[in-house]
């Protein structure tokens, strides 16, 4: 019968130095061990969070997004102010809008990303692209600046969301107010306003070669010399018109669910 | 006084919002937080002022939530620091409460999403928000009355008179005129009456009293000359008093007793021998220690309030905790008067006493500074930023920042709001502070290099183009930034675009300036409107505009000479040819080379262009050309100085002295090299 310290001795021979300095090399060894596996679930964790395919709204500010977000979740009107900061939540559309009774539309989850509005806070945006399944693109019909059909097509040449022929839907909100356009008009002027964008971003449209930044760079979309129409890029686009703030959504509805 | 008050979060959502009497014009907190939140400009500011509009905000940034309060521009209220952070510290709480109300409260978790989500359906804030404003007011308004100042009978002052003392003698006078009946009515009369006037009206003027009781002195002493104490020595020592040096009165009685003792002037110590107790004369500030300060304090705050139960601390001293600030103590020797406010305080004492108690938790857990319970509480996962571990990483990006050519104010600034957006952030287990900081920053400079609006020069020429009028674009700057070359490589960009230009030569001052921009005109085979030197600038600028026009050029390029930003005159001169030509784009061209004196370059141009011009919309600057760009290595702090003091956003670079060497700014890769180590 050995006692525990011989035993422990023989065990632990193999390593060259004495039996203390054996014992706390393996206990270090062990903490190591542990450590590494923490991190690793932790990272694992983060990884699949982040992957998760996600609805983009966006748009130029004051145009109805937050609102947008907050009546898929509540099922009500939100008040709110201008938005600082991206908003993503996973939770399924509020049942007020489900119309099936089936019990897995009711139930399915979709990861919203509530994206704010400012120029400012536009940059990071391309981080998502990855992610991106479907693209909700909000529109205040009755006050239309530059900047609106700027971040279009800047969404529209994302060599990323090209490749993946994203969808995208566009809301003419506040459908509600007397001034608000109808579809055809809005597609028209839409098409008006890209060709003259689409003009500017030409292949002579920076002299000197952008070395970095692909993500952000933005190309032309459409040869010039042809007409520019929406039919002819490679993402399905979609016009809809809605009052989010009264609840009219049903089809963003139909485009999220489908 | 207020118009509203708002709590929102970081996304979007309004959590708590009241309106006061008014309707709100525009959307004031909207601008607020383009401005100034979305920019992170926290930490220069305090106050935002938007048309009639001025806004105080508190930032929460544990929970992302911003507490704003908007009034009248014209207002000064100097309660509302004190009321944002009660009603942030209130809010908290209810919300704790209401969580701790629930049957599982373990179910929720005080969080971001918790508010921004709206996870569990809080009841109304608003009475309690009422109460602790009316609270704050009243404290206010007392506070006011407190330091009202006294009528002049109050005074030390009028005491010394002789009048007061008159009146003193008065009461005795009349004792001795009922003795004598010798007594002339009249002077009875007229003494009641005068000191009747007299104590009715203090304001009659020293000398009419001194007159009047020259007077009556005199006649006390006819009458009474024989009688008792003789007030004669004592109305006289008065009289002198008054006299002489004006109202010090019983002080100079003392004075005249004793022998004067005349103050000589010490010689003033500079070098460092001074004794302790010189030293302690010398200093002029606070002769009590902390504990007495604090004590006087407390009993002031408690006299005023009285009744009420909110003690507020407002007097604390600077060195003081922040914690001690907002102390909201239960009083309970205090008596309340009126049975009404017993219900409400009873509602109201339960929110107080949880504050007590969350105050003497967070006094407990501040305590533990030490290295070790950091370390743990790390392990924990739940720790906390403060300005403690902020300050000296900070202060390392900020040298890094400094030199990397970026102005030194704008620095701090920049992190002053960093430091603002990170307190009280909870971080993970493993996070080091130092890469959240460098994130932060960095993100911070995206914000702010990222234009606010889109620039696209070719979009809106095309525009122009369909209206029929030529687009102009006129050239400022200082002396020696690369105005013309600048000029140059625009013409070919928009050749390039296909677009006709016209060269426009404004610099009729610089030797040489006309015959630059002939050789490139032949060069790039462009026409180019000249006058010689010598004319005057807008003129030249204005028929080069007719010109364009009516031979359909689509583009106009002026070039005007290089002026500094102090030199008034040609400030006005600028100012006068952009009034007159409505220019399409008014462009800046600094070099990248300057240092922290770009900024003021810039920032006087567009103020001189707008003060020296007859009207009140002007064209202000556009966009900036920032040349010179390749001959700075990492050293691309300008850049970030110019669009932070004006707004303004970077157009184009220069990086070369070739046609070619044009090129967009790319943010993001200017804001990592501003953080590369």
């Amino acid at each position: 019968m050995m006692s525990t310290k011989e035993t422990l001795e023989s065990i632990l021979s193999f390593l060259p130095f004495s039996l203390w300095t054996n014992v706390s090399i393996l206990f270090a060894g062990l903490l190591v061990v542990c450590l590494l596996i923490y991190l690793i679930i932790k990272l694992f964790g983060r990884m699949k969070k982040s992957g998760e395919p996600s609805i983009l709204i966006v748009g130029s500010m004051n145009t109805g997004k937050s609102c947008l977000f907050y009546q898929l979740n509540e099922g009500e009107f939100v008040e709110t102010q201008r938005s600082m900061r991206e908003q993503e939540a996973t939770f399924a559309i509020h049942e007020k809008y489900v119309k099936e009774k089936d019990p897995k539309a009711q139930a399915k989850k979709y990861h919203f990303i509530d994206w704010p509005g400012s120029p400012s806070l536009r940059l990071r945006l391309s981080d998502f692209y990855p992610v991106t399944e479907k693209i909700v693109f909000v529109v205040d019909g009755t006050e239309l600046d530059d900047d609106t059909f700027e971040l279009f097509y800047k969404l529209l040449s994302a060599q990323k969301l090209k490749e993946k022929q994203t969808p995208f839907l566009v809301v003419l909100n506040k459908s509600d107010l007397v001034d608000s356009p109808d579809v055809k008009p809005m597609k028209k002027l839409f098409n008006r306003e890209l060709a003259q964008l689409n003009k500017t971003y030409g292949s002579t449209s920076y002299t000197k070669e952008q070395e970095d930044e692909t993500e952000n760079a933005i190309t032309q979309l459409l040869d010039e010399s042809e007409e520019f129409l929406l039919e002819k890029l490679q993402n399905p686009i979609t016009f809809v018109k809605s009052s989010i703030k009264n609840g009219q959504i049903d089809d963003i509805i139909d485009f999220i669910t489908n | 006084m207020l118009d509203k008050f708002l709590i929102f979060s970081f996304g979007g959502r309004v959590i708590f919002s009241h309106k006061f009497d008014c309707e709100i014009e525009g959307e004031p907190v909207n601008e607020l937080i383009s401005n100034i939140l979305i920019e992170d400009r926290t930490g220069s500011v305090k106050e935002y002022v938007h048309e009639n509009y001025k806004m105080k905000w508190q930032i929460e940034n544990e929970f992302e939530l911003v507490f704003v309060v908007v009034y009248q521009r014209m207002l000064q209220l100097f309660y509302l620091d004190k009321l944002l952070e009660l009603l942030q510290e209130n809010f908290l709480n209810f919300a704790r409460e209401q969580i701790n109300k629930l049957d599982n409260p373990n179910k929720f978790a005080l969080s971001p999403s918790f508010f921004s989500l709206n996870k569990l359906k809080l009841p109304d804030f608003r009475p309690h928000f009422l109460q602790i404003l009316e609270q704050v007011e009243e404290y206010d308004k007392r506070q006011k009355v407190a330091t009202k100042m006294r009528t002049f009978d109050k005074t030390d002052k009028y005491k010394n008179t002789v009048t007061a003392v008159k009146d003193k003698d008065g009461v005795g006078k009349k004792n001795k005129k009922k003795k004598n009946k010798n007594q002339n009515d009249q002077d009875e009369e007229s003494d009641s009456e005068e000191s009747n006037s007299e104590s009715n009206s203090p304001s009659l003027t020293k000398k009419k009293k001194i007159s009047k009781s020259a007077k009556r002195i005199k006649k006390l002493q006819e009458r009474q000359k024989s009688g008792g104490r003789s007030p004669k020595r004592n109305l006289r020592r008065r009289g002198r008093g008054r006299g002489g040096r004006g109202g010090r009165g019983s002080k100079s009685k003392k004075k005249i007793d004793e022998k004067p003792q005349k103050k000589i002037k010490k010689p003033m110590k500079w070098d460092n021998t001074l004794t302790k107790s010189e030293r302690r004369e010398l200093d002029q500030g606070e002769k009590l220690d902390q504990m007495q300060m604090k004590e006087i304090s407390k009993q002031n705050s408690q006299k005023l309030i009285g009744d009420k139960k909110l003690n507020l601390d407002f007097s604390a001293s600077e060195g003081e905790d922040d914690d001690d600030y907002w102390e909201l103590s239960n009083d309970e020797e205090e008596s309340i008067d009126e049975e009404e406010e017993e219900e409400e305080k009873e509602g109201f004492k339960v929110n107080l006493d949880s504050l007590k108690k969350k105050k003497k938790s967070n006094e407990t857990k501040k305590k533990k500074k030490g290295k070790v319970a950091n370390f743990f509480k790390g392990l924990k996962g739940n720790k906390e930023l403060d300005e403690e571990t902020l300050e000296p990483i900070l202060e390392k990006f900020r040298d890094h920042l400094i030199s990397r050519n970026v102005d030194s104010e704008i620095a701090q600034k920049i992190s002053d709001s960093v430091l603002l957006g990170l307190k009280g952030k909870q971080i993970g287990t493993f996070q080091r502070v130092v890469k959240i900081v460098r994130e932060k920053i960095e993100e911070v400079l995206i914000k702010i290099l990222t234009p606010k609006r889109v620039v696209n020069i070719l979009r809106d020429i095309g525009i122009s183009k369909k209206k029929k009028e030529p687009y102009s674009i006129v050239f400022v700057g200082v002396n020696g930034t690369g105005k013309s070359t600048s000029l140059a490589k625009t013409c070919y960009w928009l050749l390039q675009n296909n677009f006709t230009v016209l060269i426009a030569a404004c610099d009729t001052f610089r030797s040489g300036a006309v015959d630059q921009l002939r050789v490139h005109s032949n060069v790039l085979g462009v026409p180019l409107f000249e006058w010689g030197y010598g004319k005057p600038p807008a003129n030249i600028a204005q028929k080069a505009i007719a010109h364009a026009k009516s031979n359909n050029i689509d583009v106009v390029l002026i070039d005007t000479a290089g002026r500094m930003q102090d030199n008034e005159l040609q400030m006005r001169a600028l100012a006068n040819l952009i009034e007159l030509n409505k220019p399409n784009f008014v462009a800046f061209v600094g070099e990248a080379l300057v240092g922290n004196i770009g900024k003021d370059q810039l920032i006087k141009f567009n103020q001189g262009i707008s003060d020296y011009s007859k009207t009140n919309k002007t064209q202000l600057i556009n966009g900036i050309f920032l040349t010179k760009f390749d001959t700075i290595d990492d050293k691309v702090g300008a850049a970030l100085s110019m669009t932070y003091s004006s707004g303004i956003p970077i157009v184009f670079l220069g990086v070369g002295q070739q046609y070619v060497d044009l090129k967009k700014m790319d943010v993001k890769m200017i804001s990592k090299t501003l953080i590369k180590n």
